[in-house]
C-alpha cells in the first residue's frame, strides 16, 4: 500500500526529514550565552584576542603568593635555607621549612595546579592564535611569542621543582590528565623552542598600552633572550648562555641601576616585571615580607645573614630589622612599598644582574675566567664591595654562586634552584637542617594528579 | 442490586413526602410521586372517533406518546395506579387526556404548563410536589436492543447521576435541569443530548469505547487503555480545577501514583518540587517534561528563578501557575518508556501533558464561578515563654560553670523586661490571608466551527505582615475551524497571563524564633526600636518596609492544521510559541534596615525574558495490514529558546526618598546575558492492533539538542511495548460479571535526561576577575574545558502492568510494577591538576542509579449507600531509589555524600546513639576515646524518601448535595526541625543571635545525672565539650527522622441549587464551600511534615466559599 503513488509525498517528507539533522548540524547550534565567548570568536579579532592575553597574565599575579606570583619566591626560599617561618603561626609554609612536604599539601599542591591552569591557558591561547583567521599577522605573532614565552618559564619552574612533569602543549582535558611525566630533557628541549620562536616573534622593545608607557611589563625579545640564557645554563650549554647573556647585556636598554632603584617601576635593570592588578597588594614580595606591619611572617635565616661580607651595600639596602619584645626580626626589604594606590614598585621576575652571573658562570666553566671575574665584580662593584681575589675556576664558581645567593636572595627560588642544579643542595642543607633528606629535592606531584592518571608515579621519598 | 438502587431511592422520596405532608395515604404517596414530562408541546393529531376505554397507567402513557409526548415512569407506579375508565376521542389535546385520567382517579389536581414540561400537582402541599417531580425514566439498550446495566445516567453541570438495573431502567431526578443527559456505559460511546430534544425515553448506545477504550491524550496523539502500552495516568477537568490556589500541581497532589509533589514552601506562588517516578539524575534536572497542547512550558529552571530572594525562597515561583487550571481539560501523565520516549532525550524525568479546553458544540454556553475566602499557616509550633526560654539560659550558665554576671554575660538580657513577651509566631505568620478566584467560560459554535473565551482572576495575599499579594490574571482563547469536507482544519488556542506579585523580601516565618522578651517595636518616642548592638532584635513591622514586586507576562499560542488527505494519511503542522517576560524589583529600603548596622538603601531591578518556538510537522497513516490495524507517525521537530535578563544592583542611596526616585546612587553594577537553546528532532511510532486484543507499540526518537556536545549531538531513543487484553480471549469465560476487562502489558525502551546547563560542552572565556585590567586592559579569561563528549543521561526502564475491571464494571483496579536504571550521570568531577581547570562535567560511565515503583490504583466506581452514592478512588505507590553503583566512588569528593547500595538522598552522617544519661552529652558511634566521631565514623543515614505514599480521593452525593474529601497519606523520613534548630542555636545559648528561642521540645532536656531525654544538656555555648557535641549532633543521622503524616488535602462541599435554576432559566447552579489542609496528623515536632524547616512557611490551611453558574 505504501508504495501507492499518493503517498510519494509523505515517503518525500520522511526522506527528507531524516537527513535534516544529520545534515544540519546548524539547527541545534547555538553561540553561547552572551557574557561568555567561544575560542573561535575570542581569537576572531586582535582586540578580544589581546584581552585574552591580558586575562592571562591578571590570572598569573592576580593571587599573592601564587606560582608567578611570590610563591616559589617564599616556598623555595623556605625549603633552602634563605627564610624562615618559625615565628609565624603559618603550619602549612612551614612544611616547606621543615622540608616534610606530602602529596596533600594545599600549599604545594596550588602551586602544581596554579602552573598548569596558566599552561592551559596559554594552550587554549597557542590554538586559538593558531585557527584564528581574523587576526592580523602582526598580533599573531606578538600574542603567539608572548604565549611561548611564558609557557617556557612556566615547565622552566616546574621541572625545576617537580622533576619529570608531564608535558600539556595542548587543550583535550581527557588526554592532559592521563599525560605521563616527560623526560626532563625533552621539557627542556621544548622550553628552549618555545624560547627560540618567541624570541624571533617577539618585538625588540615593550609593548605598552596608553598611560603605561615605558613599563616594562609585558615580555620582548630580549626576555626571551634573558630567560634562554638561564635555560642553557642550567643544561650546561655554556657557550649558548654566554651569548645568550650578552646579547641581553649589550642590548643597551639595560643597565645596573643602584641597589634603591632595582625593582621600581620602569627600572633600567628590568628585564621584565609584573604589573599589580589586586586591589589591595603592592607586590606579592610586600605582601609576603611587609603586611601586616610588624612581626614579620618570614625573616631571614641567620646562615644567609651570615653570608653577607662586610660592607654588602645589599644587607643595608635590601633587608631590614624589627626588634619587637627585644627580638630582632630581620626580613628581605628588596619591595618597600605596601600601598595599592600608589604603585612604585613592579614585581621583577628577569633582571640584568642575574643575566651578568650567568655570563660569569658560563666564562668561568668555558675557562674564561677573566672574563668571568669582570662579570662578578660589575655586581660587586653595585654592592659596595670590591673586587673578586679569586683566581681558579673553581674559585670563581665559588664567588659566583656567592653572589647568586645574595644577589638574588629570596628572589624566584634562585638559591633552591641553584643548590640542587649545582648538586650541592645534600651537602649544603644537611650542614643546616638536621631533617634533610636527599629526596626532599624535588616536591610531590599532588595526589589529585596522581588519582587522576593511575600510571603516574610519584617523586621519590612521597610514595 | 440496582432496582435496590432505585427502589431504596424511591423509599426515601416517598419517606420525605410522608414527612412533609404527614400524611399516609398510600394512595396519595403513589400518585404524588408520578411525573409526567413532556418535551414537546403541540396539538394531539386527529386519532379515530370517541370510544370509552378502561385505561391502565402505562396505556395513559401510551396515548400521550402517541400524541408527541414522552414520558417517564416507575415500573412500580404503573403497578399501583388502579386502571381508570376514559372517554376519549379524536382531537383531544393532552390537557383533556390528562384532565379526563385524573378525574377518572378522583384525585385533586394542579396541572401546570412550564415551557417544556407538563407537571401535575397533586392534593397536598406544592413542596411534596417539587421534591418528587423530577424523575425521568428511561431504559438504556445496546444496539441489539439488549438492556445495558450499569449505564451512567448524568445531567451535565450537576451531582444527579445514577446507573441503570439489571434491566437497562434508569430514573433520574431531572426537574429544575434543562442542560444536557450525559449517558455513558463502558464499552459504549458516550451518548450526550439536550433535555429539550428528548423524544424517547430508550437510549441506544453503540458499543466502542468502555473503561480500556477511554480516550487519552498521548504523546502525539490519543490512544484508550486499551491501546496503550504505555502507562498513562488522566486526570481529567471537566468543569475546570476550581482551585483556590489557582495552581494546576495542587489538582495532581495526591491523586496520581509514581508522581511525588512537595511543597518546600507555603508563600504564595512558590514552585513545589515535582519528581515523576523517583529521582534518576544525580546532579541533572529531575523535573517532568511539561508539555502545553504540544509546546514544551517553561518549567522552573528554564528561567533563572524569578521571585528568588524572596519569601518564595531560593525554588522562586512556580512557573506552572502561569497557566490558569481552569483553562485545562485534562493532565495526562506518562510514565513508563512506551509512552515517554518519544520524548527522546528530555524525557526522562516522565513527562506531564497538558491539554487545554476545546470548545463545545451548540447554542453559546457560559459558566461563572466566583470563590473567595482565607487562609492561615497550617502547623503552629508551641515556643518557650519568656520564663522558661530565661529558665534555659540560666541552667545553660550553671551547666557550664560561668558566673552569673549581668553585664558581661546576658543569660537573662539583663536590659530586657524579664516579664515581657511577645508572641512571635503571630507577629511574623499569624496574619490571616484571602484568597479570590473568579472565572468566566463562554463557547458555542457548530461542528465546523467553534470557540471557547475564558478570563480568570487570581488574588491572594499572604499571612505575613505589611501589603503581600500574589495577582494573576489570565485570558484564554481557543478557535477550531475546518472545512466542509472536514479534509483540513485548524486549532488555535492562546492564553495570555499575568501576574503581579508583591512579597517580602525575605520570609518572616524565621523571626518566629526571636527572643521572646524582646522589647516592643516602637519605642516611647514613637521611633522604631531595633535595639542597641550587642541587644539588637530585629523590627518586624520595619521589614515591611523592604519590598519585592514580580510582574509577571506570558503568552502562549499554538496554530496546528491538519490536512486529511484520505482516510488514512493525513499531516499535520504545528507551530507554537511561548514567551514569559518578568520585570522585578527589590529594595531594602534604609527604614527596613537596623540603624546600627548596614544603613544604606539598595535597589535590584531584573529583567528577564524568555522566548520558546515550536515547529513540528507530522504525518500520519492509519489502515488494515494483515491481519490488523496499523497506525503510524512520522515527525520533525525543531524548537529555538531564548533566555535572556538584565540586572542592575544600585544602592547606596542616602535616604529612601532619592531610593524611590532612583537618584543618588552611589555605585551601581549591571549584568546582562542571552542564551539561546535549540532542539531539533525525527520521531516515528507504530502502534499495530490485531483483534483489538493484542497490541504492540514501537517508537523511537532521534534528538538533539545545543546541550550536547558536538560529538554527541544526536541520540536515538526507542521504546516497545505490548498489551494483551486476555479478557477477550475466548478461554476467559465472557460474562461473569466478576472479570468485566483484564489486560496485562509491558514495556521497555530508553529516554534521556539532557545536561543542566547550556554551554556547559563548550570552551568558553568570560570576563576575568580584576577590575582593574592588566595595563588597564580587560581580560578574557577560560572559564570551562571542553567537553565536546557531553552527552545526555539515558535511562533505561522497564515496566509491566495489570488493568482489571471487576464487578460489572463498579471496581476498576491496576497495578504496575516499575524498574529504571539511570546511568552516564553527568557529574561536575574533578579532573587532574594538569589539565588546568579542577571541574569539568561529565557523563561518568558506570554510574547506574536505579529507581524501583509499585504502583497500585483501585477505583471504586459508584456505590449506593443507602440514598448516598459513593465513589472512590484509592492510589498508592512504594518508590525505592538506590545508587546502584559507582566505581571509584570512594576516590572523589562525593563518597561522602553518597553511599552506593542506598537511596541518593543517603548522606553520610555520623551514628547518633542518644543522650548519655550520666554526662548529659549526646553520644555517637566512635571509637575515639573523646566521644566525638571524626570522619571514618560516617555512615549512611537513612535518607529523606518516602517508603510510599498514597491518596484517598472520596465522592459522597446525595440529591443536590456532594461533599468530595481526599486524604494524602505519606510514610516519609523528614529533616529534624529540632536539629535545624539547634544548628541555628543550640538551646540555652548565651550567643546574642537574635533568633534564640526555640520550641517547647527543647524542655526535653537532660537535668541531671540518670536523666533520660531526647537533648542534651543545654549550654550557653561556652562550653566547648558540649559546643562540640552539639556540633557533630547537626551531623548526625538525628538529622533524619519519621515526617509521615496523613493530611486531609482536600474538602469541598457542594450544593446544586435547582430553583435557582429554574428561577433564572440557568443550565445549572451549585454554591460550594472548600477546605484545604484542615486537617494534618504527624508526629513531627515543631515544622510541617512537608516543608519541614521550621524558618519556612508551612502550607496554607485555605477555607473558600464559591458560587458556580452556567448559563
Amino acid at each position: 500500500m505504501l508504495h501507492n503513488r499518493k503517498y510519494s509525498p509523505f515517503i518525500a517528507v520522511l526522506a527528507v526529514g531524516s537527513l535534516l539533522p544529520a545534515a544540519c548540524r546548524k539547527l541545534t547550534q547555538t553561540s553561547p550565552a552572551s557574557d561568555l565567548l567561544t575560542v573561535s570568536r575570542v581569537f576572531s579579532s586582535d582586540a578580544s584576542a589581546q584581552e585574552a592575553m591580558s586575562a592571562y597574565y591578571i590570572d598569573m599575579v592576580y593571587f599573592p603568593r601564587s606560582f608567578l606570583n611570590g610563591g616559589i619566591s617564599v616556598d623555595a626560599g623556605l625549603s633552602a635555607d634563605e627564610l624562615d617561618c618559625k615565628i609565624a603561626p603559618y603550619p602549612r609554609e612551614d612544611s616547606f621549612r621543615v622540608n616534610m612536604l606530602t602529596a596533600n599539601n594545599a600549599l604545594s599542591n596550588n602551586l602544581f595546579s596554579g602552573a598548569y591552569s596558566l599552561v592551559y591557558e596559554l594552550n587554549t591561547m597557542l590554538e586559538g592564535i593558531a585557527r584564528s583567521t581574523g587576526m592580523s599577522a602582526a598580533v599573531k605573532s606578538e600574542l603567539k611569542g608572548e604565549a611561548e614565552f611564558n609557557r617556557a618559564i612556566l615547565y622552566f619552574y616546574l621541572v625545576n621543582l617537580y622533576g619529570r612533569v608531564p608535558l600539556a602543549l595542548g587543550t583535550n582535558f581527557l588526554e592532559n590528565e592521563r599525560l605521563p611525566r616527560a623526560a626532563v630533557d625533552s621539557i627542556y628541549a621544548k622550553m628552549v623552542t618555545d624560547l627560540e620562536d618567541a624570541q624571533q616573534l617577539l618585538p625588540s622593545d615593550y609593548i605598552d598600552a596608553a598611560g603605561y608607557a615605558g613599563d616594562r611589563t609585558r615580555p620582548n625579545q630580549s626576555a626571551a633572550m634573558a630567560l634562554l640564557a638561564r635555560v642553557w645554563l642550567y643544561q650546561g650549554k655554556w657557550a649558548s648562555a654566554e651569548n645568550a647573556a650578552t646579547a641581553v647585556i649589550n642590548n643597551g636598554r639595560y643597565s645596573l641601576v643602584s641597589l634603591d632603584s632595582v625593582f621600581l617601576t620602569k627600572s633600567r635593570e628590568a628585564i621584565w616585571q609584573t604589573q599589580t592588578v589586586h586591589g589591595s597588594v603592592a607586590t606579592a614580595d610586600a605582601q609576603a615580607y611587609l603586611f601586616p606591619p610588624g612581626k614579620p611572617a618570614f625573616v631571614l635565616t641567620a646562615d644567609l645573614l651570615g653570608a653577607f661580607e662586610a660592607g654588602d651595600q645589599r644587607k643595608q639596602h635590601w633587608t631590614k630589622s624589627s626588634i619587637i619584645g627585644g627580638i630582632t626580626y630581620t626580613y628581605p626589604f628588596k619591595y618597600r612599598s605596601v600601598s595599592s594606590t600608589a604603585t612604585t614598585e613592579y614585581e621583577t621576575i628577569l633582571r640584568l644582574a642575574e643575566q651578568y652571573l650567568i655570563r660569569a658562570e658560563a666564562r668561568a666553566e668555558e675557562g674564561n675566567l677573566a672574563g668571568a671575574v669582570d662579570d662578578v665584580d660589575s655586581i660587586r662593584a653595585r654592592a659596595g664591595l670590591p673586587n673578586t681575589t679569586a683566581t681558579t675556576t673553581a674559585a670563581v664558581l665559588a664567588a659566583v654562586a656567592q653572589e647568586r645567593r645574595i644577589e638574588l636572595m629570596t628572589e624566584w627560588g634562585h638559591r633552591w634552584l641553584d643548590l640542587n642544579r649545582t648538586g650541592q643542595a645534600d651537602a649544603v642543607l644537611a650542614a643546616e637542617k638536621s631533617w634533610w633528606n636527599a629526596n626532599d629535592k624535588l616536591y610531590p606531584i599532588p595526589e589529585a594528579q596522581l588519582q587522576a592518571s593511575p600510571g603516574m608515579s610519584q617523586n621519590p621519598g612521597y610514595q | 442490586m440496582d432496582t435496590d438502587l432505585v427502589s431504596r431511592t424511591w423509599y426515601f422520596v416517598l419517606f420525605i413526602s410522608c414527612y412533609r405532608t404527614k400524611t399516609c395515604q398510600p394512595m396519595r404517596k403513589l400518585l404524588a410521586s408520578m411525573i409526567v414530562f413532556c418535551c414537546c408541546q403541540f396539538c394531539l393529531g386527529q386519532t379515530g372517533g370517541e370510544t370509552r376505554k378502561s385505561l391502565s397507567f402505562p396505556e395513559v402513557i401510551r396515548l400521550l406518546k402517541d400524541r408527541g409526548y414522552d414520558a417517564g415512569y416507575s415500573p412500580l407506579l404503573a403497578e399501583r395506579i388502579p386502571r381508570v375508565q376514559l372517554e376519549l376521542s379524536p382531537g383531544m389535546t393532552v390537557d383533556s387526556v390528562l384532565k379526563a385520567w385524573l378525574a377518572g382517579l378522583r384525585v385533586e389536581c394542579l396541572i401546570q404548563k412550564e415551557q417544556h414540561h407538563i407537571t401535575l400537582s397533586f392534593e397536598g402541599s406544592a413542596s411534596v410536589n417539587a421534591s418528587i417531580y423530577k424523575d425521568f425514566e428511561g431504559d438504556v439498550v445496546n444496539t441489539s436492543g439488549d438492556p445495558l446495566p450499569g449505564a451512567t445516567v448524568t445531567i451535565a453541570g450537576s451531582p444527579v447521576s445514577v446507573s441503570t438495573t439489571n434491566n437497562g431502567h434508569f430514573r433520574l431526578q431531572a426537574k429544575g435541569y434543562t442542560t444536557d443527559v450525559v449517558i455513558s456505559h463502558v464499552g459504549c460511546e458516550t451518548k450526550i443530548f439536550p433535555l429539550s430534544n428528548k423524544q424517547s425515553a430508550v437510549v441506544v448506545l453503540t458499543a466502542a469505547p468502555e473503561g480500556l477504550d477511554q480516550v487519552v491524550v498521548q504523546a502525539y496523539g490519543k490512544t484508550s487503555k486499551r491501546i496503550s502500552t504505555g502507562n498513562i495516568h488522566v486526570v481529567s477537568n471537566p468543569d475546570g480545577f476550581d482551585l483556590p490556589s489557582g495552581s494546576l500541581q495542587d489538582a495532581l497532589e495526591g491523586v496520581v501514583p509514581g508522581l511525588f509533589i512537595s511543597e518546600p514552601n507555603g508563600t504564595a506562588g512558590s514552585a513545589k518540587i515535582v519528581t515523576l517516578g523517583g529521582t534518576h539524575s544525580i546532579q541533572g534536572n529531575n523535573q517532568p517534561l511539561y508539555v502545553v497542547d504540544g509546546v514544551p512550558l517553561a518549567a522552573d529552571g528554564f528561567l533563572s528563578p524569578i521571585g528568588a530572594g524572596t519569601a518564595q525562597g531560593p525554588g522562586g515561583a512556580n512557573s506552572l501557575d502561569f497557566i490558569a487550571p481552569e483553562n485545562i481539560a485534562s493532565i495526562e501523565v506518562l510514565k513508563d518508556a512506551s509512552a515517554t520516549s518519544i520524548y527522546g532525550s528530555r524525557a526522562s524525568n516522565g513527562v506531564i501533558l497538558i491539554t487545554l479546553k476545546t470548545g463545545k458544540q451548540g447554542p453559546m454556553r457560559m459558566s461563572l464561578d466566583v470563590n473567595g475566602g482565607v487562609e492561615r499557616v497550617v502547623h503552629t509550633s508551641r515556643l518557650l515563654s519568656t520564663a522558661q526560654f530565661l529558665q534555659l539560659r540560666k541552667e545553660a550558665v550553671v551547666n557550664d560553670g560561668l558566673a552569673v554576671d549581668p553585664g558581661t554575660v546576658p543569660e537573662n538580657y539583663a536590659p530586657w523586661d524579664s516579664t515581657r513577651y511577645s508572641d512571635f509566631q503571630r507577629l511574623t505568620t499569624g496574619g490571616t490571608a484571602s484568597v479570590w478566584n473568579a472565572g468566566l467560560q463562554a463557547t458555542g459554535g457548530g461542528q465546523r466551527f467553534n470557540y471557547l473565551l475564558s478570563g480568570q482572576l487570581h488574588r491572594e495575599t499572604t499571612v505575613f505582615p505589611g501589603a503581600t499579594s500574589d495577582e494573576r490574571h489570565s485570558i484564554y482563547c481557543l478557535i477550531h475551524n475546518q472545512s466542509d469536507n472536514g479534509k483540513l482544519q485548524f486549532n488555535f488556542s492562546g492564553i495570555y497571563g499575568s501576574e503581579s506579585n508583591h512579597l517580602p523580601v525575605a520570609d518572616y516565618t524565621q523571626y518566629a524564633f526571636l527572643a521572646p522578651d524582646a522589647p516592643a517595636f516602637t519605642n516611647p518616642a514613637g521611633q522604631p526600636d531595633w535595639g542597641t548592638p550587642p541587644m539588637s532584635f530585629v523590627n518586624i513591622p520595619s521589614l515591611a518596609n523592604n519590598d519585592y514586586t514580580g510582574n509577571v507576562y506570558t503568552l502562549f499560542g499554538h496554530l496546528q492544521a491538519t490536512w486529511r488527505i484520505d482516510r488514512h494519511l493525513s499531516f499535520e503542522e504545528s507551530l507554537g510559541y511561548n514567551g514569559v517576560l518578568t520585570t522585578e524589583q527589590s529594595s531594602r529600603r534604609i527604614a527596613g534596615q537596623d540603624p546600627n548596622g548596614y544603613y544604606v538603601g539598595q535597589v535590584n531591578l531584573t529583567h528577564n525574558q524568555y522566548t520558546h518556538q515550536l515547529t513540528e510537522t507530522m504525518g500520519r497513516w492509519i489502515g488494515d495490514i494483515g491481519p490488523g490495524r496499523l497506525e503510524g507517525l512520522a515527525g520533525f521537530d525543531w524548537q529555538q529558546r531564548t533566555t535572556a535578563y538584565n540586572l542592575l544592583l544600585s544602592g547606596g542611596y542616602p535616604n529612601d526618598v532619592s531610593l524611590n526616585a532612583g537618584v543618588g546612587a552611589t555605585y551601581d553594577t549591571s549584568t546582562s546575558n542571552g542564551i539561546l537553546y535549540r532542539y531539533t528532532a525525527l520521531f516515528g511510532r507504530i502502534i499495530y492492533s490485531v483483534a483489538n486484543k493484542y497490541f504492540l507499540t514501537g517508537s523511537w526518537r532521534t534528538d538533539g539538542s545545543s546541550r550536547l556536545g558536538d560529538q554527541k549531538a544526536y541520540g536515538d531513543f526507542w521504546a516497545v511495548g505490548g498489551a494483551w487484553v486476555f479478557s477477550e480471549e475466548r478461554f476467559f469465560a465472557a460474562d461473569t460479571g466478576v472479570i468485566g476487562l483484564a489486560k496485562i502489558r509491558a514495556s521497555y525502551g530508553t529516554t534521556g535526561n539532557e545536561p543542566n546547563e547550556d554551554n556547559e560542552y563548550m570552551e568558553v572565556y568570560g570576563n576575568s576577575f580584576s577590575s582593574r585590567g592588566y595595563q588597564g586592559q580587560q581580560g578574557l579569561q577560560p572559564l570551562t574545558l571542553a567537553n565536546r563528549q557531553l552527552s545526555w543521561e539515558r535511562s533505561y526502564r522497564e515496566e509491566l502492568g495489570l488493568e482489571l475491571e471487576l464487578l460489572h464494571h463498579r471496581l476498576w483496579f491496576s497495578a504496575a510494577y516499575s524498574r529504571s536504571w539511570t546511568g552516564d550521570q553527568s557529574i561536575n568531577s574533578t579532573v587532574g591538576p594538569v589539565a588546568g581547570i579542577g571541574k569539568v562535567v561529565m557523563n561518568l560511565p558506570g554510574i547506574n542509579v536505579e529507581n524501583r515503583a509499585l504502583e497500585i490504583e483501585l477505583q471504586v466506581n459508584r456505590l449506593s449507600l443507602g440514598p448516598v452514592a459513593w465513589i472512590s478512588a484509592l492510589m498508592l505507590t512504594a518508590p525505592r531509589n538506590k545508587l546502584a553503583a559507582w566505581p571509584g566512588l570512594e576516590e572523589t569528593s562525593y563518597s561522602n555524600v553518597y553511599t552506593i547500595g542506598h537511596s541518593l538522598t543517603a548522606t553520610k552522617a555520623f551514628h547518633w546513639t542518644g543522650v548519655d544519661p550520666k554526662s548529659g552529652l549526646y553520644t555517637f558511634q566512635t571509637n575515639n576515646i573523646n566521644g566525638l566521631p571524626g570522619a571514618s565514623d560516617l555512615v549512611a543515614s537513612a535518607g529523606f524518601d518516602p517508603s510510599y505514599y498514597a491518596g484517598w480521593k472520596n465522592s459522597f452525593r446525595a440529591g443536590n448535595v456532594q461533599l468530595d474529601l481526599l486524604f494524602d497519606y505519606r510514610r516519609q523520613r523528614g529533616y529534624n526541625p529540632l536539629v535545624l534548630l539547634a544548628q541555628q542555636n543550640g538551646p540555652g545559648s548565651q550567643g546574642l543571635l537574635q533568633l534564640s528561642n526555640g520550641p517547647v521540645e527543647w524542655l526535653d532536656h537532660w537535668r541531671k545525672s540518670g536523666d533520660l531525654s531526647r537533648q542534651q544538656r543545654v549550654s550557653s555555648g561556652q562550653d566547648p565539650v558540649a559546643a562540640a557535641r552539639l556540633y557533630a549532633y547537626a551531623f548526625s543521622d538525628a538529622r533524619s527522622i519519621d515526617a509521615s503524616y496523613l493530611r486531609l488535602r482536600d474538602v469541598t462541599l457542594s450544593l446544586w441549587l435547582p430553583g435557582m435554576v429554574r428561577r433564572w432559566k440557568l443550565q445549572s447552579a451549585r454554591i460550594y464551600v472548600r477546605g484545604q489542609n484542615l486537617l494534618t496528623v504527624t508526629k513531627l515536632p515543631v515544622a510541617d511534615p512537608e516543608t519541614q524547616d521550621p524558618d519556612v512557611l508551612p502550607p496554607m490551611r485555605v477555607v473558600v466559599a464559591g458560587l458556580h453558574l452556567s448559563f
